[in-house]
């Protein structure tokens, strides 16, 4: 059968009309509804020739929302395209729908159509929009919320988002303006930072483009501490934007924390610590001093033992609250990274030998054996802070001493790849396991609680204090075991001096015979 | 003729204190409460050691030290700083610039200080 073209055409539009995933129908002049297709039957509920013939004018239902008006409009020739929500012919349900109103020319052939009509069911998609368009200001609010600054940069270094606090910390630059989430009025912020900003205000102490660069490039976090900017201190964190799903770096997220107020608490602390420790160190040197002086030359003078007991007490009382001062002290430096470390070469084994022979008079008035157990082959020189190394070897020494009844304390030594591990061990009272994991945090003894604590056995700083020094020097001082009523094991690993090390220290060594010495 | 010592510290307690010490082993002794003072006496007393505190008015340890190491009549002296001061760093700047050592003095009771004397100036009676 020959087809034409022109119906060729209209079966094409036919199969468009009824087939399309819009909703169409038209209008006539008068607004009455001249075609209906199955898609508009399927969103509206109306079958096609329940439809064709109402007067669309006249429905309540497009009156409801207006649909009245701007189909009169429509018909005059004014197109039109709106979004309505009404509830749909589904159960309580409310539909949104968008409207299309094309005038269509009298071709002067029917005169029927006046207003095609494409209607589209876009609940799904506004209710998507929606969500999206919360999670994006829930968002935009946690991340204005921070007290950290936040910019997010794209695969160029640009900009694509910064938060409140990043504008504050640079808008404002004093550190007394901290955190902005002190009423600060930052509407007047706006537009004023950005990472361009940012950058040149950073520039110099950080290649910020590079350091970005450097994070997406390596996939890598990047942290850059203390940077100063005018009188504030910042600490700058970047971490790469990876999409998981493609493994494709978008860009870098730049998080800056203003840590100026922690600084500037540090040093005062750490003032506060320096003068404190003088004011109080000078009194007890002087009790100390005395003390010593009436034991040294004037026991003879005193026939009440009562007295003699009270004199040593007020000295040993001393003693210890200058050790408090000192641990204190050294943990303040310690905490800051302030405590520097000297580098010599020294032997471990005759160091052991010194600390254990200081420890003689106190290990014999215990009845403990207190003994140095010589490795079979000489160990090389370790290469740490001499007078550190012995401050925790004391520290280890005298903790065995202290919680040991009978039995002794044993050092022995042990060469690891590249160090020399001492073993500490004791025939003690042993520690509980569930006080081992708090062993090494500050304050802290075996066994004890606030209320129990057994004063008299230290601060509790000791091994807080040995570990980290131990640490700073290249080392570290573990726990090796422990079993209670069995005793415990300690070590500290030093680092092993290298040659070059060991040849600087025989220089210097005949350097100071050639000039006479100093001591 | 016994050794002759000069004690420069402005807290009475502690000098009192160290004045006790040394008297006791036989060493002689004078005193000055600031740098100034313990400067202006090192020339007239001409000590065998100078003790000198670093925290002290008018002229602090290690001002007086500097006066002290530049003036003919008294560099030869040793001087051992003594402090309680926190800062090692201020210490050891007193060795380079001529002190013999510097003391802790809470780190040392009475005997402590003694054997460092000693190794100076052995005692006389």
């Amino acid at each position: 059968m020959e087809v034409s073209d022109s119906s060729l055409a209209t079966l094409l539009y036919e199969d468009v009309f009824v087939h399309s995933p819009f909703g169409i129908y038209t209008l006539g002049v008068n607004g009455v509804i001249t075609s209906f297709n199955p898609k508009m039957a399927e969103l509206s509920g109306d079958k096609p020739e329940n439809a064709i013939g109402l007067n669309a004018l006249e429905l309540n239902s497009y009156k409801n929302v207006g649909l009245d008006q701007l189909f009169i409009k429509g018909i005059a020739g004014e197109p039109f395209e709106t979004e309505v929500e009404y509830a749909s012919h589904l159960a309580n349900k409310k539909t949104i729908r968008h409207y299309r109103g094309i005038p269509i020319q009298d071709r002067g052939v029917t005169g029927q159509a006046r207003l095609l009509l494409i209607v589209e069911d876009i609940t799904q998609r506004k209710l998507i929009e929606k969500e999206l368009k919360n999670e994006e200001a829930i968002l935009r609010a946690s991340i204005d919320g921070l007290s950290i600054g936040y910019v997010m940069t794209g695969a160029n270094n640009e900009q694509l988002l910064i938060n409140q606090a990043a504008e504050a910390i640079f808008t404002l630059d004093t550190p007394s303006a901290y955190p902005i989430s002190k009423a600060i009025d930052i509407s007047n912020l706006k537009g004023k930072v950005d990472i361009e900003f940012i950058r040149a205000a950073l520039s110099k102490n950080v290649d910020l483009a590079a350091e970005l660069r450097r994070s997406r490039e390596e996939r890598k976090n990047i942290i850059l501490k203390d940077i100063p900017y005018k009188l504030l201190h910042l600490n700058l964190h970047i971490s790469p934007i990876i999409n998981r799903t493609t493994d494709t770096v978008l860009g870098a997220a730049l998080l800056i924390q203003d840590i100026t107020e922690q600084k500037v608490a540090e040093r005062s602390r750490d003032e506060f610590f320096s003068i404190a420790s003088h004011e109080l160190r000078t009194p007890l040197t002087a009790i100390r001093g005395n003390t010593s002086l009436i034991q040294a030359h004037f026991m003879q003078d005193i026939e009440s033992q009562e007295v003699k007991d009270i004199v040593a007490d007020i000295h040993n009382a001393s003693l210890r609250l200058i050790d408090i001062v000192n641990d204190f002290l050294d943990m303040s430096r310690l905490e800051q990274g302030r405590l520097q470390y000297k580098r010599e070469a020294f032997d471990i084994v005759e160091l052991c030998d010194n600390v254990v022979k200081e420890y003689d008079v106190t290990g014999s008035q215990k009845k403990l054996l207190l003994e140095v157990i010589k490795p079979d082959v000489a160990l090389p020189m370790v290469f740490a802070d001499k007078d550190r190394t012995r401050e925790i070897l004391t520290n280890l020494l005298g903790n065995g001493i202290k919680f040991t009844g009978q039995g002794g304390v044993k050092l022995s030594f042990e060469q690891l790849d590249g160090q020399i591990k001492i073993y500490v061990a004791d025939t003690g009272e042993g520690i509980p396991d569930e006080s081992k994991v708090l062993l090494f945090r500050k304050f802290q003894q075996a066994q004890s609680n606030l209320l129990t604590r057994d004063m008299s056995r230290g601060t509790g700083l000791g091994l807080y204090i040995s570990k980290m020094i131990a640490q700073g020097m290249g080392g570290d001082v573990v726990l090796e075991a422990s079993e209670v009523g069995e005793g415990s094991t300690f070590s500290v690993t030093i680092p092993i001096a290298a040659d070059m090390h060991v040849e600087q220290l025989s220089k210097s060594d005949s350097e100071t015979l050639q000039t006479g010495g100093q001591h | 003729m016994s050794q002759k010592i000069l004690l420069v510290e402005d807290d009475e307690l502690m000098a009192r204190m160290y004045m006790r010490i040394l008297s006791y082993e036989g060493y002689t002794l004078e005193t000055a409460a600031n740098g100034q003072a313990g400067y202006e006496k090192a020339k007239t007393f001409q000590p065998n050691l100078i003790l000198l505190d670093i925290m002290m008015p008018v002229l602090n340890g290690l001002q007086a030290l500097e006066k002290l190491k530049k003036d003919p009549q008294t560099q030869a002296c040793p001087v051992i700083m003594l402090t309680n001061l926190a800062d090692k760093a201020e210490a050891e700047l007193a060795l380079q610039n001529g002190a013999l050592k510097y003391v802790i003095k809470s780190d040392y009771d009475s005997d402590g200080l003694l054997s460092i004397v000693r190794e100076v100036l052995p005692a006389t009676d």
